[in-house]
């Protein structure tokens, strides 16, 4: 399933609604609705995509939701909605800039404008497909976007502590939550994104 | 351990972010529970009891969507999740919103409280986090008030403060993030609405301050 012009792998959105490359790949001859993914080192492709591990060996028939013939009018409507949010996410992060010391009356600290700022360019590497988005500030002034995907039950947060560095929970359901902290671009912080948030940021 | 140990640190207002860090480090454990810490209290806050938790941050509830951000919770973790108790009367609830609404001269918007929670005592303590093992304490601490420290401090208050594992421990970011995360999946299903509490008292209290009432003089 490799492009033969240019040798480059396409790219193809899976039963969960989530970007998976062609190279990641395998349809059994045996077992047709069995699909592997194995895992990739996190990378960007000459396309520009950011891929990480995908998820092991699902067996569609079992695992992965039935295909089902998607209305490209809902599809468009969902699309609208899930970039409204990140549009409305991204506001109200730009909203929280102006807030002076003390702005919650409980000795909340001013945020740090670039801060946000990278905040929001995050927001805006989100694509319409992944968990919705919500933002907030914490008392340090730190912007936390967060995202809850009501289907799966999953909730997450994405604490940024400085321009580059972030600190992030999941959870699904009532397990334990997952943690990881780092560089924003790290390979581990786009693993855990893909792997955990089933996010994949644009470049 | 004693009481009067035990009200002097609970009680201190002067360290506004730590608190919950060094109550951990003097009496871990909750160990200060067996005690009854403010002033007038009626006495410990006991598992049975109904806390009610406001939220007045603009950050904390999204205006749109009306949804509750996790970070509504985090002050557990620094210097207190301060809430009344049910037993509280419909005075030391005015003196409470008053005071939580009041602002400097000349800040706006004038706030508002935007949420309410509602949660049993025990709920609370039940949360554990590995390998703390219970996750969070809750005081009868009071505290002074804010428009006036000379006025008597509200009884009924209550703060819940969450164990914090000493600095420099390996994986305390994540102890400390997981567990309160573990505290906002159980509060945010427990929202009543806010106008539908003591017959409209917190509704009345907005209008108020969106008057400009709780703005303090110059």
């Amino acid at each position: 399933m490799t492009d033969l012009v240019t040798d480059r792998p396409r790219f193809f959105i899976d039963q969960s609604g989530l970007p998976v490359s062609s190279t990641d790949i395998e349809v059994s001859e045996d077992h047709p609705d069995s699909v592997r993914s194995w895992p990739v080192e996190s990378a960007s492709t000459a396309d520009g995509w950011l891929f990480a591990n995908r998820p092991k060996t699902r067996n569609l028939s079992e695992h992965a939701r039935p295909a089902v013939e998607v209305d490209e009018e809902d599809l468009a409507i969902t699309s609208a909605l899930r970039t409204a949010d990140i549009e409305h996410a991204s506001a109200r992060l730009k909203s929280f800039k102006a807030f002076p010391d003390d702005w919650d009356g409980e000795n909340g600290m001013s945020p740090d404008e670039d801060v946000i700022d990278s905040a929001i360019v995050f927001l805006q590497r989100l694509q319409p497909w992944h968990p919705r988005p919500l933002s907030s500030l914490d008392s340090y002034g730190n912007p936390v976007v967060e995202f809850r995907d009501e289907e799966t039950g999953l909730f997450g947060k994405v604490r940024f502590t400085s321009t580059d560095k972030v600190e992030m929970f999941v959870v699904i359901g009532e397990n334990e939550p997952e943690f990881l902290e780092g560089n924003v671009a790290s390979v581990d912080v786009v693993q855990f994104l893909s792997d955990q948030f089933q996010i994949t940021l644009q470049p | 351990m004693t009481c009067a140990e035990c009200r002097a640190l609970i009680s201190r207002a002067d360290n506004v972010r730590r608190l919950a860090w060094d109550i951990e480090a003097a009496f871990p454990a909750c160990a200060c529970e067996a005690h009854s810490i403010g002033d007038g209290s009626p006495g410990a806050v006991q598992n049975p009891e109904i806390l009610y938790r406001l939220i007045a941050s603009p950050t904390d509830i999204d205006p749109l969507t009306n949804e509750v951000t996790s970070t509504a919770f985090e002050k557990a973790y620094e210097n207190g999740l301060s809430v009344f108790r049910e037993c509280a009367t419909n005075e030391h609830i005015v003196a409470l919103i008053t005071d939580r609404l009041t602002i400097k001269r000349g800040r706006r918007p004038f706030p508002t409280i935007l949420g309410l929670f509602r949660i049993e005592c025990a709920a609370i303590r039940e949360v554990t986090h590995d390998p703390l093992g219970r996750a969070f304490c809750v005081y009868d601490q009071t505290v002074p008030r804010k428009r006036d420290a000379t006025l008597p401090q509200v009884s009924t208050h209550a703060t819940v403060f969450q164990r914090v594992p000493r600095p420099k421990l390996e994986g305390r970011n994540r102890m400390i993030g997981a567990a309160n995360l573990k505290l906002f999946l159980r509060l945010r299903d427990q929202r009543v609405p806010v106008q539908d509490f003591r017959d409209g008292l917190i509704v009345a209290l907005n209008a108020r301050s969106l008057q400009g009432e709780f703005e303090l003089p110059d």
